[in-house]
Order: C-alpha cells, then sequence, then structure tokens
C-alpha cells in the first residue's frame, strides 16, 4: 500500500509551526495543531491567518486546534507528525516520549529544529520512534519558502523519509534537500557564515551602510536589503542567539570561527540599545517622517552609532567580477566577500550535502540568492579566484581546486524524479513570441516568451498556427517566466491602435478568434499559469479545456482599471462558468451577478485556491502545489484529456436582459454614491452589465455565445473612444499604476 | 355589530445578525415553526380550532418560499386543517398579517388566526436571488425603490437631522435595549432555540456603545453622508408571532388579551421618502380611532434608520418618552418580514405591562409606503 498523507499533526503553534500547519490546509490535508494549551494553538492559528498564510479562508476550518496535554490522543490517526515547539533538546526529548505513545505506527514523526542534530533527538528513544523519525527544517514563511531541508538518520526506514520527501514536495510543494546531520544542515550553515563575513568585511574595510548594502546586494545576486538591510530584517537581537548556538555545534576548526561577530561592538551596542531591527523601529536603518510629514529613511553612521540621512548608494558595476577588480575599498570588500564564501562552500561541501548543487539550492531558495555560491563562482570564473587566492597565499580547497581545473563547477541543478522541465523538450517551432516545444507522447507546449508575456499580434499569431496543427494530440500552455504567465494584451500595441478604431477592432477580434480557436481545436488544450494571469492571460486560460495551475498562481480580469472590460471571450467564458455552478441559486440573475461581481472587483486572487471561488478554476481544473511539478502535472491531465476528445460545442445561456442590467446598475451607483466606485468605472461598468445580462434579451430567450463576444467586441469599442479609458490607458502604460478617474 | 379582534399572546425568538448571528445555520421555516409550537403552548389554545396561519415574509422565495404561511404550520405540527398564507407588503408584511386576521374576524370568516412572520437575511438576501427590477423605470426609480439607505439620507437632509441627531438617536435606543434587557424585560418575549448544544436565548444585535464609539464609524450608503452601520437597523435573523382572535373566543379558551385591535392604515408616498410612511398611516389610523396622537401612550415605531424614524416621530410629535421604550430596531434588529408582528405583540405587551390605554404600532416601507395599527387595552 502506498503511504500517504491525508491527516496531519502540528506540535507547537508558533510562526514556524502555525505556518507548517497552515500550508498542509492549503494543501486540504486536515491538520491538528496543538500548544501547551489550546488557547495558545488558537492564538497562534489567528497570527496564522492575519500574516497571510493561508491561500483561502475555507482552508482555515481543516485546522483544528487543541493543548497538548488534553489533545494528544488527537495525534493518534495523524500520518505525519512534525514538532515545532521551542529548540530546547530537553523538551523536545520529553514530548517525543509522550507522542510516542499515541502515534500510530509508521507515522512519520519530523522536528523542525534548525540546530539539534538528529543523533542527539533521537538518543534514548525507542527503536520505533527512531524508524520512524526525521528533521524536516522548513523557512519562514512556510507558505512562500520553498525549500525544506531534510535529515534523515542511520536508523530512519527508508520508506518514513520516502512519506516525508514525496508529501514535503507533492502536498506542500517545497524543493526537499536531503542533508546530512551537520551543524545548522545546508542554507544557514551557509548563509550564517556570509552574512557573518559580509558584515565584519564592511566593518574592517571602513565601508558605509550604503556602501555595503550596495555591493553585498544585486551584484552577488542577492536580494537588495544587502547585508545590514538583511539583519535589520531577521533582527540583531537575534545574533547572540542564532550564532551563540552555531558557535556552540560547529567543529573547532571551523573557518567561521575566525569571525567573531559575538564580541562585534557596534552590534552589542545596538542590542543594548534596542535597536534591534525593523520590528524595533530601527537598526542600522531606520524610517523618519521629516518637517513636511514625508516619511524618509536615516543611516546609523557605523563609527558613531548616530543616524543621519541616507546617502545615494555607490555606483557598482552589476557584474560581480568587474566590481571585485577594483582597487578600492567596494572592490576589496566584494573579494573578500566573494572569496571567503566560495571558499567555505567548497571547503564544507563535502561534509554537510552528498550533492554540492545541493548547496547552490539550497542558498537559492533558503535565502533568495539567484545564484548559489558555486553558481556565482562559475559566474566570475572559478580559475580567477582561485589564482587569487593562491596568489594572496591563502588555501585553495579542493573542491575548487577541481572545479578551476574542470573550467567550473557547472553542477546540474537538482531534479527531483518526476519532473518535468521546458529546457528538456525539443524545439518544435522557435519565434520571437512564442516557442512550441515537443513533451512527448503527442503533447505540446506552446510557450510565451513576449515581455511580461504579453499577449501581442505575434503571439496570436503562434496560437493561430498552433491550433492549425492536426499533428497534435494535446497542447499544453506553459512557460516557466519568474512572475509572469501572461499580463494580458499588450498594452502599448493597444494604446497605439486608439487612432485606428478599425485596426484595434481587427486586434481584438483577431484576439477573441485565436482564444476560441483553442476551443475549437480537435486536441485538448491544458493552460498551466504559474504566475499572474492577468487580463489577457486570464481570458486565455478561460478559453482551456482545463487549467493545471500553480498554488500560488494570481488570475485577474482588471480589465476594469485601464477603462475596458474583457473583451478577448473572458467576460463571455465566466459568465458561461457561472451559469454552470450548481452552487449558485436559480434564475436569471445569480451567474450574471456572480460573473459581474468577479470583473467589476478587478482583483488578482492570492492562490489558486482563491482563483477557484472567483471563478477563474472550475472543478475540473488541478492544483499543483510544487512550482517544479506544474509541467508534468499538466502534461498527465492533457493526457487524461485526450482520448476520445471531441471539442466542446458552442453554448447558448438564459439571461435576464435589461431588468438584469438595471439591477446591477443599482448596485454599482450605490457603490459610487457610497465612494466605493469612479466616475469613469461607473461608465464602464454600464457596459459590463449590458454583457453579462445578455444585451437586450429577456429571460425566455437563450442567447448564443456568438453573441456574447459580438457585445464585449461593441462595449470595447465604445469604451476605447471615450477619453477618460484612454487616459486609464495611458496612465497604465506610464505609470505601471490605475488611473481613478 | 362589528367583531372586535385581540392580540391574546405574542413571543419571537431572539433577533440575531444575519451571517455572523447564532441564528444564520438556521432555516426560516424551522425558526418560523419554533415560535409558532412556543405561541401554542405559551397561550394553551387548542391548534385545531384555529383558522389559518397568515405570515409575513419580505422576500417569500428559496427556503421562504413555497408560501412559508403553510409550510411553518405544518412544520409547527398544527392540524392539517389549519391552513396557512404568507403575505408580502415587504417590511410591513407582518403588521398586514394581524390586519389580515383582524378582517377576517371582522367579516365573519374566523374566530382564531395565528399570525407572525420569518425572515432569515442569513440565508434568503435582501431584494432576494433575482432581483429584476422593471426596465422601464430609470436609475433613480430603480434607486429610490431598492437602496433604502440613500432614501435615510434623503430624509435627514430634509428634516434637518445631522450626523450626530442620528448617532444619538441609534446611541438612545441601544441604551434603551440594554436597560431592557438587563432588567428582564426582554426575557418574557423571547423564545430560546436550542442550536446543536447550546441554547440561543438573548438577542444578539443589542450593542452596549458609547457616543465617541459611534462617532468614528463611516458613512455607510454615501461617501459625504450622515448615515452610518449604527443609525441603521441591521441585517437580522428572526421570527415573531401573535395569537389573534375574538373576545368570545379568547373568554371561551380562557385566553389572557393583551390587547384590541383599534383601528388600521396603510398610504402610500414617494419611493424615495420612503422612511416617511409612518406619518400619513398614522394620521389616517388615528382619525379611524377617533383619537389624537396625544392620546397614544406607547409608540413601536420600527426604526429602519434613524433618520426617518426621528424624522416621524417629530412630525407626528410624539413625545420622546412614549417612543420604542424598550429600544428599537436600531438595536434589536429588523428581521423585515418579522418585525411588523413584533411591533404589534410588543405594543400590545406594553399596554398590559405599563397600564395604559392606546398603543401605536407602525412602520415604514420600501418602495414608498407607511403602515399603522392602533391597538388599545383589553
Amino acid at each position: 500500500m502506498t503511504r500517504t498523507v491525508r491527516k496531519a499533526a502540528v506540535l507547537g503553534a508558533g510562526s514556524m509551526g502555525g505556518g507548517i500547519a497552515a500550508q498542509f490546509a492549503n494543501a486540504g490535508v486536515p491538520v491538528v495543531l496543538l500548544d501547551v494549551t489550546a488557547e495558545q494553538a488558537r492564538a497562534g492559528l489567528a497570527r496564522q491567518i492575519k500574516a497571510g498564510a493561508f491561500m483561502h479562508d475555507s482552508a482555515v476550518a481543516l485546522v483544528e486546534t487543541g493543548g497538548i496535554d488534553a489533545d494528544l490522543g488527537r495525534l493518534a490517526d495523524a500520518d505525519w507528525i512534525v514538532e515545532a515547539v521551542v529548540e530546547n533538546l530537553d523538551v523536545k526529548r520529553a514530548l517525543f516520549a509522550r507522542v510516542e505513545a499515541v502515534r500510530r505506527d509508521g507515522a512519520a514523526v519530523s522536528s523542525n529544529t534548525s540546530t539539534i542534530p538528529l543523533a542527539r533527538l533521537t538518543e534514548g528513544l525507542p527503536e520505533r520512534f527512531a524508524r520512524d523519525f526525521v528533521i524536516t527544517h522548513f523557512f519562514n514563511p512556510v507558505r512562500h519558502m520553498r525549500l525544506l531541508e531534510v535529515v534523515a538518520g542511520p536508523r530512519t526506514d527508508p520508506a518514513t523519509a520516502a512519506l516525508v520527501r514525496e508529501a514535503a514536495d507533492r502536498l506542500l510543494g517545497k524543493t526537499v534537500i536531503d542533508c546530512r546531520d551537520t551543524p545548522a544542515f545546508i542554507a544557514n550553515r551557509i548563509g550564517c557564515y556570509w552574512m557573518t563575513v559580509a558584515l565584519m568585511e564592511a566593518f574592517a574595510h571602513g565601508l558605509t551602510v550604503e556602501e555595503a548594502d550596495a555591493v553585498a546586494g544585486r551584484p552577488f545576486g542577492i536580494p537588495p536589503t544587502g547585508i545590514f538591510g538583511l539583519f535589520d530584517l531577521v533582527g540583531i537581537d537575534l545574533v547572540p542567539h542564532v550564532w551563540g548556538s552555531l558557535f556552540d555545534a560547529l567543529p573547532a576548526d571551523d573557518a567561521h570561527r575566525a569571525h567573531d561577530i559575538l564580541g562585534q561592538p557596534r552590534l552589542r551596542a545596538m542590542i543594548e540599545a534596542g535597536q534591534v531591527g525593523r520590528k524595533a523601529g530601527g537598526g542600522f536603518y531606520r524610517m523618519v517622517k521629516d518637517a513636511a510629514g514625508r516619511k524618509t529613511r536615516e543611516v546609523m553612521d557605523l563609527d558613531t552609532g548616530a543616524y543621519r540621512p541616507e546617502q545615494p548608494a555607490p555606483a557598482v558595476a552589476p557584474d560581480l567580477a568587474t566590481l571585485m577588480a577594483r582597487d578600492d575599498a567596494l572592490g576589496r570588500y566584494a573579494w573578500a566577500v566573494l572569496s571567503q564564501t566560495v571558499s567555505y562552500a567548497a571547503a564544507v561541501a563535502p561534509v554537510i550535502a552528498d550533492d554540492p548543487a545541493a548547496v547552490d539550492a539550497a542558498m537559492e531558495l533558503g535565502y533568495n540568492w539567484s545564484r548559489g555560491p558555486f553558481a556565482l563562482a562559475d559566474a566570475v570564473g572559478c580559475r580567477t579566484i582561485a589564482d587569487r587566492l593562491a596568489a594572496e597565499g591563502r588555501d585553495v580547497p579542493p573542491l575548487l581546486a577541481e572545479a578551476a581545473a574542470a573550467g567550473g563547477f557547472h553542477r546540474p541543478p537538482l531534479r527531483a524524479p518526476g519532473v518535468l522541465r521546458l529546457d528538456d523538450a525539443a524545439v518544435m517551432e522557435d519565434t520571437p513570441a512564442a516557442c512550441l516545444r515537443d513533451l512527448g507522447d503527442g503533447i505540446a507546449c506552446l510557450s510565451f516568451r513576449t515581455k511580461m508575456n504579453v499577449v501581442s499580434e505575434d503571439l496570436l499569431a503562434a496560437v493561430e498556427r498552433v491550433t492549425a496543427r492536426r499533428d497534435l494530440a494535446g497542447l499544453v500552455l506553459a512557460n516557466d517566466h519568474p512572475r509572469a504567465f501572461s499580463a494580458g494584451a499588450d498594452l502599448a500595441h493597444f494604446v497605439a491602435l486608439l487612432d485606428d478604431p478599425a485596426g484595434l477592432d481587427a486586434y481584438i477580434l483577431r484576439g477573441q478568434q485565436a482564444f476560441r480557436a483553442l476551443r475549437a481545436a480537435p486536441f485538448p488544450v491544458v493552460g498551466a499559469p504559474q504566475g499572474v494571469a492577468v487580463g489577457g492571460g486570464c481570458e486565455i486560460l478561460l478559453h482551456c479545456d482545463a487549467v493545471q495551475a500553480w498554488a500560488e498562481a494570481g488570475l485577474g480580469l482588471v480589465e476594469r482599471l485601464v477603462g475596458i472590460i474583457p473583451g478577448w471571450g473572458g467576460t463571455t467564458r465566466l459568465l458561461l462558468r457561472m451559469a454552470a455552478r450548481a452552487d449558485l441559486p436559480k434564475g436569471p440573475l445569480p451567474a450574471p451577478a456572480a460573473a459581474f461581481e468577479t470583473i467589476a472587483g478587478a482583483r488578482i486572487s492570492r492562490s489558486a485556491l482563491e482563483a477557484r471561488a472567483m471563478g477563474f478554476l472550475g472543478e475540473g481544473d488541478g492544483i499543483t502545489m510544487n512550482r517544479d511539478r506544474l509541467l508534468a502535472d499538466a502534461k498527465a491531465r492533457c493526457l487524461a484529456l485526450a482520448p476520445g476528445y471531441a471539442p466542446s460545442a458552442e453554448q447558448a445561456v438564459a439571461l435576464p436582459g435589461p431588468s438584469g442590467r438595471v439591477s446591477l446598475m443599482n448596485g454599482v451607483h450605490a457603490a459610487r454614491a457610497a465612494g466605493r466606485l469612479s466616475p469613469h468605472d461607473v461608465v464602464v461598468l454600464e457596459e459590463l452589465a449590458a454583457i453579462v445580462t445578455g444585451g437586450d434579451t429577456q429571460p425566455a430567450a437563450l442567447v448564443a455565445e456568438d453573441a456574447l463576444y459580438a457585445l464585449e467586441r461593441e462595449a470595447v469599442r465604445r469604451l476605447a473612444a471615450t477619453a477618460a479609458t484612454r487616459d486609464r490607458l495611458r496612465a497604465m502604460l506610464e505609470t505601471g499604476k490605475p488611473l481613478a478617474n | 355589530m362589528t367583531r372586535k379582534a385581540v392580540i391574546a399572546g405574542y413571543c419571537r425568538t431572539p433577533f440575531t445578525f444575519a451571517h455572523k448571528g447564532a441564528l444564520a445555520g438556521m432555516r426560516p421555516d424551522d425558526l418560523g415553526a419554533h415560535v409558532v409550537r412556543a405561541l401554542i403552548a405559551r397561550t394553551g389554545v387548542p391548534p385545531a380550532e384555529i383558522e389559518d396561519v397568515i405570515w409575513g415574509c419580505a422576500f417569500p422565495e428559496g427556503e421562504q418560499g413555497l408560501n412559508i404561511g403553510r409550510v411553518v404550520g405544518m412544520l409547527a405540527g398544527l392540524p392539517e386543517t389549519v391552513a396557512g398564507a404568507t403575505i408580502n407588503r415587504w417590511c410591513g408584511s407582518s403588521i398586514q398579517a394581524v390586519q389580515m386576521a383582524a378582517g377576517m374576524i371582522a367579516t365573519n370568516a374566523g374566530e382564531a388566526f395565528v399570525c407572525g412572520g420569518t425572515e432569515c437575511m442569513s440565508r434568503v438576501p435582501m431584494m432576494g436571488f433575482n432581483q429584476l427590477p422593471n426596465p422601464a423605470w430609470d436609475a433613480q426609480m430603480v434607486a429610490d425603490y431598492i437602496n433604502v439607505g440613500l432614501t435615510a439620507e434623503r430624509v435627514a437632509g430634509m428634516y434637518g437631522l445631522t450626523r450626530e441627531d442620528q448617532d444619538r438617536f441609534g446611541h438612545w435606543s441601544q441604551s434603551k435595549a440594554v436597560a431592557a434587557r438587563d432588567g428582564g424585560r426582554l426575557a418574557p418575549e423571547i423564545v430560546p432555540v436550542p442550536m446543536g448544544d447550546t441554547l440561543v436565548d438573548t438577542d444578539g444585535c443589542i450593542r452596549a456603545t458609547t457616543l465617541e464609539k459611534l462617532a468614528t464609524l463611516k458613512p455607510a450608503f454615501k461617501a459625504d453622508g450622515t448615515v452610518t452601520a449604527a443609525s441603521s437597523s441591521p441585517m437580522t435573523d428572526g421570527a415573531t408571532a401573535v395569537l389573534v382572535c375574538t373576545e368570545d373566543f379568547a373568554a371561551r379558551h380562557g385566553l389572557t388579551v393583551l390587547a384590541a385591535v383599534k383601528s388600521f392604515a396603510v398610504s402610500g408616498c414617494a419611493p424615495g421618502v420612503m422612511g416617511l410612511g409612518p406619518i400619513e398611516a398614522t394620521r389616517k389610523a388615528l382619525a379611524r380611532a377617533g383619537l389624537t396622537i396625544a392620546d397614544i401612550d406607547l409608540v413601536e415605531m420600527n426604526e429602519a434608520f434613524a433618520a426617518q424614524a426621528e424624522a416621524c416621530r417629530r412630525d407626528l410629535g410624539i413625545p420622546e418618552e412614549r417612543l420604542n421604550i424598550d429600544g428599537g430596531a436600531i438595536a434589536l434588529g429588523h428581521p423585515l418580514g418579522a418585525t411588523g408582528t413584533r411591533l404589534v405583540g410588543k405594543a400590545a405587551s406594553l399596554l398590559a405591562r405599563e397600564g395604559k390605554t392606546h398603543a401605536l404600532a407602525t412602520q415604514c416601507i420600501g418602495g414608498g409606503m407607511g403602515i399603522a395599527m392602533i391597538l388599545e387595552a383589553a
């Protein structure tokens, strides 16, 4: 029997435990969340709700709270029990003994420890416990940090480790990195070292806060908080805690010990003064209001500890190789940080990881580095680094020496079994707007590749070509842009066409026809949004036979914000979906009202679950928690639809006509009176209300979908002719922000 | 001689907020049946003697559909020989139900009636699931008919009622309701409702609050308006019932008579000032009773909005100390179709409790109407 996690339990409702429980719930897995008292567990749950850990309100109901003393018995049917209580060996072991008494055979137990070795956690506990025990080290916030470090011990049953890996991967959406049972595992071992070096070298090189952050941030491919900003974010008061326990655990000869971060006088003074970072109102940076009431940032002078106005960041080369060749404090600082980080990673990698590629993956996913230390070294040149180290009389770790000799580390990225990547697939057709690849089994994948994947005329042409093919068993729409599945219509093109009404009409009609061709094609089409799909990007998904969405995908019809309505069939398709929903009241108005509400709201969903509640995803659509698995899941869904596939017929629907429009507009006027809509919103929504209620129909007649598409086009044409819509479009194009005129 | 209709029993469920309140999980017909069973038990009326269940409901569709008056009687376990009807006059539905019974009594069309109403605004939205006004009406007409909050703003402007006036009225209503609840003066009319393991036995909308707190609320209907949530009645779930019968019937069955129906009137006005409906309806009812407002000892006037209730109070010259002495709908809640029976039942009960002679129950009604009933001590 395959073991899967059907029910989970989390012990400890702090920020990690609560976040882990929320992520189980996001995956649809019922979870028991216990803390010392039921009240503490409820408070922990409330903090997670407030912090946005849940993908939708409906997931909250899957979390059952309780107190450890009263409710430990509720763990009896849990398949995976995660311990996330205080970082104290005795407390954890005492709790494990109690868990052992109630858990069922084969239930996995894991500890979310970040510092305590597995060997010590399981010491003295029965074999049955050790067999089912692993360490699972999550990162905060659990919902958004994709790294999970897993440590299995010598006594761990491989099946238990496999169960945890599988559930963490598929249900919780994490990239599982296997770590050895060494201090701080991988990400924090390297990450804390980097933080120490970047901080201490900044002091040693006499840099200002702004200078250090300018170098340690973007050029390293590290978030722009840099190093001082990162300490402010993390909380400087945690340094004695985190680094203290790390130094307790590190080997005596570890290179990290060369830097006395715990004795750093400025840090100690700041902790003393309570200047511990953002949560305390300021650390190295602080926000103050100037005389005019504007918020400005001040920066600490590292010598005096006094705050002064922030200075512009120094100009630094974005590429590290150029930067570290500079013969000044900034260049020497860049080299000091890079050389030590790469050397340290190369020195410890063979000890902490089975595969050095895991080090890069851990830093990328756990610290949001765009490149891990080895990829960074490859970018700068391993030979350059090794030669300069040698020239300075410093050690060159063997791993680095090997890489220098081999021309680089060039580690293939880690990949879990079953993961499918676009790069794996052979290219069938390649244009600047889109790339068509062969995913195997007759399934092709069309990937947009315009800027933010906007739907340009060229992209529409690519859709036209692929829908005309007769050699496909199915089509997946997927791409690997970091943020956007598609940002919608090509706004610049749309604006350029404002003075060419015929051209604009043609663009709208072409989009409708291309999207409708996806429905009419003799093969199934599956959309796989991995990021935001807004406007036309959402409309194309509404034309797919099925959508397989990444759990964090953001879908939205936001056309109102630019003064138009969804005119590429989005209004029609959402309306028809709402009309087919069984959970809406009967009668002519509820479906139009539901479609109207979603489109008028012009919101982007904050998750796929929310997109489902908004009507963008239907019953037949799936959600993939692990972004790496999205393409494979989408292909599988497409394959499942392929046998005997027949395109769906054109639909007709009963709609209320003018009385429904009057009703919807009455709500619009009320919202306008209450100050929730702007004057032009009313004009836009009048057009929308007319479409979703079917124009001049009446409830006893049927409206064909073709007529609805025509109503969309007319509405866009009329709105695009208004000055207010033009102002909105231009404002969005120029500022990226909606204009509320 | 005409036969006189008397009120021989009144009870209601607790009134609780729609959606977040304790009764949101109960069907409206079950809630109605619950209150009817309690009325039968409390009055001791023989169920088989009842002619009809006349039931008010402002939006009689969905779970409130299928002629809820008939459904409520059946679910309450009344003999199948007892008929049932649903009355819709929006917010005035269940005063109208009482008047239907009084009229049937007057024309020798029955001796005893269960009258009441149910509105579960959690489960059937205000204006219904399929709000489809006639498209021949222009937007202003539709708004006047449906957006009652804006009509309250209009009335406030006409009568010069400021934000402070309205906050004070809302606070006054809450204070009276808190005092009545804490003094045990609401409990006698309330029928506790079991919801799972808990017994819901108190009103859920009453709030002990301060004028300072009310002053912080944002306008609810108009960006620069004066009407807030605290000067409006809340969306509410609840059911109410009264027993209406002839004097002779009451005497024969040993029922306790609270009051007699003296006169009744409905009236129409412009939909855009629907909140003023009680003024003309009350004048007509007073004239029919041969009384003036000075003769009225107690007034139960629905507080759809503080603005309209205060406007009506001023226009009619109702002394403050006679108005809604146990609090009004701003504090207690306003389950649309159920409210009218609360006003009639409450007014009748107060005449008995306070030892007074005449009482008025009156309401404004969306679409531009007023309804008024004058009761006299039995």
